[in-house]
């Protein structure tokens, strides 16, 4: 798969931009602050519908502006077709695919596949359970783009079932409608479970490969703690919703006394662990980047072997804090016949095995294309 | 700030839903430059509306007098309810052309958010239709969304054990859509294929 062109309009800094990737690695290069990471922004929201650095839309509009619109042409196959995602602050946003406008905007989710990595994805390594809860469920959305309306459905029933408990909280009886909110976490709950489970299996030989190819030492292991008793055999959604009934039924008392949600995939772990020892707390900062590196790129292999393409690989700075024979490394690491686009300040960081073509990022423009 | 009635018109419209600053003032002059029949014509529908349209006592539906034209036809099939959220929604079900029963309007959806609980929906008055023995069967058709799903589940405890058949309407509708824009088709679809829960 290939993002053969991007356009922004009133995304962040950038008023209007088109930007063309004529090559299978392209490094984006120019000042801290110039907009070169909001280009690769603006490229994974097309590929997942979200932002891997703000949790808000409205941070993506530029000053100003009511909304903002993400253009990319992509080719798949020998087929091209043109994804357009209209950003809004409140209401409701568009979407295009093909020329014809879709029903839901989360329609064009599985145009474009893509993992990204910026520095901020560390946190999935040295950060709280939700960091890796999130990366894991951004995965499965390239896997399955449906769960992008169940991970949504997910957090809806959490809290309003959590509103509900808290506004009970001590008293002796369950509040009305309690069995009926314990059913919508389990619908939506049981097929994260499942789905994670999934993810886990098919991300961790993939993360332990891409670790090593990077020059990591020791064994990166990755590995699914889910908050409810995982179920025997190849569990599919059913039998997680099982598990999932029985341990709220174990937590009744306890949930009805504290007055919160203490069952189902919110409180999931993904252990990230070096050669057994706890990633989160017992890797340097140094460690923890090549890590989630390695993730980013298990998770392209993982995409890729599910689809026999190759996924688009968004890399923001990845090369500044690494040696340069690690920056070498890195670079053989990515996988032949992925497109690559990279950013850096510094040209000097690109390490001369990236290849491909470089494009000059200044203020309110991109040059060298 | 507008001053005196422009101000008072301004902010009446922003009450009603959907409607923001902007749009409030937009229209208070597009009402302002109207001829005066035309201004005059429509305060004379709101009027005549809230004077003449009630709630219908069976159904909770919008009606001319105590009973909507649904629970007074009398060709339609009275053991066979379909529940809705609002009344927008009956129209949605009518535009199917397949249903021939009557409606139960909830008025909304289970939302412990919003601080909405059964009781604050027709659910008590959906209980004494069933008791009575009218329905045979009960089609819950709340929207496809978390909080309809959960209210339909809530029903379908609530009437199971007094021996109503009770069945949702197929998952044809996209989830976290409203019934009101699911096109006829796909809503008829939905109808026909319905389960019991
Ligand atoms: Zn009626």
């Amino acid at each position: 798969m290939r993002l053969e062109a991007l356009e922004l309009v009133s995304f962040r800094f950038w008023e209007s931009l088109r930007v063309a990737f004529p090559r299978e690695r392209t490094a984006l290069v120019g000042p801290n602050g110039c907009g070169k990471t909001s280009i690769l922004e603006a490229a994974w929201y097309v590929a997942s519908l979200s932002s891997h650095r703000s949790s808000s839309d409205s941070a993506l509009l530029r000053r100003g502006a009511a909304s903002a619109v993400v253009r990319a042409d992509i080719s798949q196959a020998g087929r091209r077709e043109r994804v357009e995602v209209e950003i809004v602050a409140r209401g409701r946003a568009r979407a295009r695919r093909g020329g014809a406008s879709v029903p839901r905007r989360r329609d064009v989710l599985g145009a474009l596949r893509a993992q990204v990595f910026s520095p901020e994805r560390v946190e999935i390594v040295r950060g709280d359970p939700a960091a890796r809860r999130r990366f894991a469920d951004e995965l499965l959305v390239q896997l399955h783009p449906r769960y992008h309306a169940v991970s949504r459905d997910y957090e809806r029933a959490l809290r309003q079932r959590t509103a509900l408990l808290r506004d009970a909280a001590g008293a002796s009886r369950p509040p009305a409608g309690l069995e009926a909110w314990d059913e919508a976490l389990v619908s939506a709950g049981s097929e994260l479970l499942a789905g994670r489970a999934d993810v886990a299996r098919r991300l961790a030989p993939r993360a332990a490969e891409a670790w090593a190819a990077a020059g990591g030492q020791g064994e990166l292991a990755v590995a699914y703690e889910p908050n409810v008793p995982v179920p025997a055999g190849r569990a599919g959604a059913a039998e997680w919703a099982e598990a999932m009934r029985r341990r709220l039924g174990e937590r009744r008392g306890d949930e009805l006394a504290r007055g919160a949600s203490l069952v189902g995939p919110h409180r999931d772990e993904v252990a990230i662990t070096m050669d057994g020892m706890v990633a989160r707390t017992h890797s340097s900062f140094g460690e923890g980047w090549l890590i989630a590196v390695a993730l980013v790129l298990g998770a392209a292999a993982a995409i890729a072997e599910a689809f026999a393409d190759e996924p688009v690989l968004l890399l923001d700075d990845p090369f500044t804090p690494l040696d340069p024979a690690r920056r070498e490394r890195l670079a053989g690491a990515l996988p032949a016949g992925a497109q690559a686009i990279v950013t850096a300040a510094d040209p000097g960081e690109i390490p001369e095995t990236f290849g491909g073509g470089t494009l000059l990022v200044r203020e309110g423009e991109v040059l060298g294309a | 700030m507008f001053e005196g009635p422009v101000q008072d018109l301004i902010e009446a419209l922003r009450r009603l839903p959907g409607i923001g600053q902007k749009s409030a003032q937009r229209l208070a002059f597009h009402l302002l430059k109207a001829p005066a029949d035309e201004a005059r014509a429509l305060a004379e529908s709101i009027l005549a509306a809230k004077e003449r349209v009630a709630i219908c006592r069976e159904c909770f539906n919008v009606a001319e007098g105590e009973r909507c034209r649904y629970c007074l036809d009398a060709r339609r099939d009275p053991a066979l309810v379909c529940v809705v959220e609002e009344p927008a929604d009956i129209i949605a079900v009518e535009r199917t052309q397949e249903f021939r029963g009557r409606y139960h309007v909830l008025g909304g959806h289970i939302s412990p958010i919003d601080g909405v609980g059964p009781d604050d929906l027709r659910i008590r008055e959906l209980l004494a239709r069933v008791e009575r023995g009218e329905l045979k069967e009960v089609i819950v058709a709340t929207n496809p969304t978390v909080e309809g799903e959960a209210t339909a589940i809530y029903l379908a405890n609530l009437l199971k054990p007094l021996g109503a058949r009770v069945t949702r309407i197929a998952s044809g509708i996209p989830v976290g859509g409203d019934l009101e824009y699911a096109d006829e088709v796909t809503l008829g679809r939905a109808l026909e294929g319905r389960r019991e829960i």
